[in-house]
């Protein structure tokens, strides 16, 4: 493998969509990530739809370049296996619910006898102390215990959700932050070093923006609709064949776009309350219209893309986010890679997801970490 | 037993991972805070000017969407390099955060079924990128620190915030299905949505087939677990809006902290849509502040909490 991670074994014991993204991130910088599952089962988001012959779109999604192990937790043989690979691993990610890995003689302190270098990452949705810490988790939760639902909406209709899973992704983001400053941390000091992360706290943090006149006394943050920002400069607006975003937030701008899309503005338009003239105005073009002429002014603009539309586009960048792989069960598939461009490449291009339990054999018979396949070779063979 | 007296507090002691070290970012942006918050959360120290023969690792904010050129690999260094707002088609269209949530897919799944898109309170472009930012700048530290090639990273703000379709991308690839605007919901599971009770709003998040017996029994309503028309996830999926006016008018009946009692007796994932103050004074979020803010120097900072490894036993 290569990549800045090479060398680095992460022993994956995470399901669903939080640490399954983080050990993702991490495959995709270079490390062997191996992938725990169940064996009657393997990581529910197997079946969760829509499938591509037997395979979930949503687990191929979050597990490209990782191999797979089943394991039986419960059994007695399969725990001094898995103790095997913590004293091998030199990274442990895991998102069982608190306490769990204490039942399974895996907590930390005892993952620090077998291997006291070892960098381990504890993901739950409200973290391992606190009342709520027993409480179960998923991304709507989360996004609602910490204020994103209610900030997001038509302020006089029903809050609504992030329409991505953005308390998960965030999860997963802030996991792969923690375990790779772990590894420095180890690296420096010899030692090793546990992490205990929450969704919960992570989407809290990711308020710190929001709140900062609330935190001075201010009043606080309320949801806004289709605006962004203050007042009413930056938002969608319906054209006649869909909706656009505009941003008219620099001076000058709101009078410039009212001007360019056919109005006669007497006095320069206050961009605090712009909404009602951009509605009108942009009512009477087609969205390639209203960015053709905004753009041409120098003025911030985008039709609101559905995901077909960004993905066709994305394809456009080299090297582009969209490939093609074969994929051992789904066939020919196409997968997102990595946003991270490495000396030019694109990461994560080339891989896919593994299939249930297709290290077993190889991990049995040595009893160690099985090989990973270079991924550079994969990537040539991708489409971009 | 106060958090300052307990084992877990004891346990946070730990060196901040990062406290050696030392990065330089660069440039003005949203990204870049990002970035430094993070880079400072997990202990490092953070400057904005290089010293001569300084080789600290740096995170620069490009001043236009070009390309950078490669820097040579295995310089040492690491570099990231993050580009700013624009579009893949290589065109000099002004932008922003607001258009490149729209432009990437965000927006036009975000709001009501049939409504206008909405805007997310929080500037998820800036949030990811810099996240995504933050992460490469680590892992081009721990390279150089191995000794090994540190390559160049770019973190193109539009790819960081495509990257957040993820699976719902790759459904869409599979499917050929658009996702649409849900408000609150799932775009195959039913419930798994925010529901309106007596005095506020909350979820519910049935994700299994007995986390959906779970809650018939909690509302009152176990003849729903064996009616034909709501047996599984494909049924209660195609009869939602039948489903939908009988579990309306029974969300109605009761509070939010009623309801929210009688999820957890039932074992249905469930919890309270909370406005931003609510969820700042929540008790979890103040526990897990104070449990941090508590911990001695270079112990934790929010939203990082970490231990020595051997000393993490109590709580985990």
């Amino acid at each position: 493998m290569t990549g800045p991670l090479a060398g680095v074994k992460v022993l994956d014991l995470t399901r669903m969509f939080a640490g399954p993204y983080c050990t993702q991130i991490l495959a995709d910088l270079g490390a062997q990530v191996l992938k725990v599952e169940d064996p009657r089962t393997g990581d529910p988001t197997r079946r969760n739809l829509p499938m591509k012959n037997s395979e979930s779109a949503y687990f191929m999604a979050l597990n490209r370049g990782k191999r797979s192990l089943t394991m039986d937790l419960k059994s007695a043989a399969d725990q001094e296996l898995l103790r095997s690979l913590i004293s091998e691993a030199t990274v442990v990610v895991e998102n069982f619910r608190p306490g769990v890995t204490r039942r399974l003689g895996i907590a930390p302190a005892s993952a620090a006898e077998l291997n006291p270098r070892l960098v381990y990452c504890s993901l739950s949705g409200f973290g391992a102390t606190g009342p709520y810490r027993d409480h179960i988790s998923f991304d709507l939760i989360n996004q609602a215990m910490a204020g994103f639902i209610d900030l997001t909406g038509n302020p006089d209709g029903s809050p609504v959700r992030v329409g991505v899973p953005i308390g998960d992704m965030a999860g997963g983001l802030y996991t792969a932050m923690a375990a790779i400053s772990g590894l420095i941390h180890v690296q420096r000091t010899g030692s090793g070093i546990w992490f205990d992360l929450a969704l919960h706290d992570v989407l809290v943090a990711m308020l710190d923006d929001v709140v900062l006149d609330y935190s001075a006394g201010g009043a606080a943050p309320v949801r806004r609709g289709r605006f962004g920002g203050r007042g009413q400069a930056i938002g969608c607006f319906q054209a006649r064949d869909g909706w656009v975003a505009v941003d008219v937030s620099r001076p000058g701008e709101p009078t410039r776009a009212l001007t360019v899309l056919g109005q006669s503005v007497a006095t320069e338009a206050d961009p605090a309350d712009i909404g009602a003239a951009l509605d009108g105005a942009v009512a009477e073009w087609t969205v390639a219209d209203i960015v053709e002429r905004l753009t041409k002014d120098g003025i911030a603009c985008s039709k609101v893309n559905a995901i077909d539309e960004v993905l066709a586009e994305a394809v456009t960048r080299a090297p582009g986010m969209r490939f093609g792989a074969l994929h051992p069960a789904a066939g020919d598939i196409e997968n997102l890679a990595s946003p991270f461009i490495l000396d030019g490449r694109r990461a994560g291009t080339g891989t896919v997801s593994p299939l249930l339990g297709e290290a077993n054999d190889e991990v049995r018979a040595r009893r160690t970490f099985p090989v990973f396949e270079e991924v550079a070779s994969k990537a040539e063979k991708a489409t971009t | 037993m106060s958090d300052a007296d307990a084992p877990s507090s004891r346990a946070t002691a730990g060196q901040a991972p990062l406290a050696t070290e030392r990065f330089l970012c660069r440039g003005r942006s949203r990204e870049m805070d990002v970035v430094r918050g993070l880079l400072a959360a997990l202990g490092a120290s953070v400057s904005a000017d290089r010293t001569s023969g300084d080789s600290v690792p740096e995170v620069c904010y490009l001043d236009s969407a070009s390309p950078p050129a490669a820097s040579p690999s295995g310089s040492g260094t690491a570099t990231v390099r993050v580009q700013p707002h624009s579009f893949p088609d290589g065109s000099r269209r002004p932008v922003s955060s607001v258009i490149t949530a729209a432009a990437t897919g965000l927006l036009d799944v975000t709001g009501e079924a049939g409504g206008p898109p909405s805007v997310p309170g929080v500037d998820l472009p800036a949030a990811v990128s810099g996240a995504f930012a933050t992460i490469g700048a680590l892992a081009a530290r721990y390279a150089a620190l191995q000794g090994r090639p540190v390559p160049t990273v770019e973190v193109p703000v539009y790819d960081a915030s495509v990257a957040m379709l993820s699976y719902m991308a790759v459904s869409y690839f599979a499917s050929g299905l658009v996702p649409a605007r849900l408000g609150t919901s799932h775009p195959t599971i039913y419930p798994y949505n925010a529901f309106r009770a007596l005095d506020g709003d909350f979820v519910i998040a049935p994700f299994t087939q007995r986390f959906w017996r779970n809650y018939c029994y909690a509302i009152g309503r176990p003849d729903l677990i064996d009616d034909e028309r709501f047996v599984n996830f494909a049924a209660r999926l195609k009869n939602k809006s039948v489903l939908d006016g009988i579990l309306r008018p029974v969300m109605l009946t009761r509070t939010v902290a009623e309801w929210l009692d009688a999820m957890k007796e039932a074992d249905v994932p469930s919890g309270p849509v909370l406005s931003v103050p609510d969820a700042l004074s929540h008790p979890q979020t103040v526990h897990r502040r104070h449990l941090m803010s508590v911990a001695v120097a270079g112990g934790s900072a929010y939203p990082f909490r970490w231990a020595r490894l051997e000393d993490a036993g109590e709580d985990s």
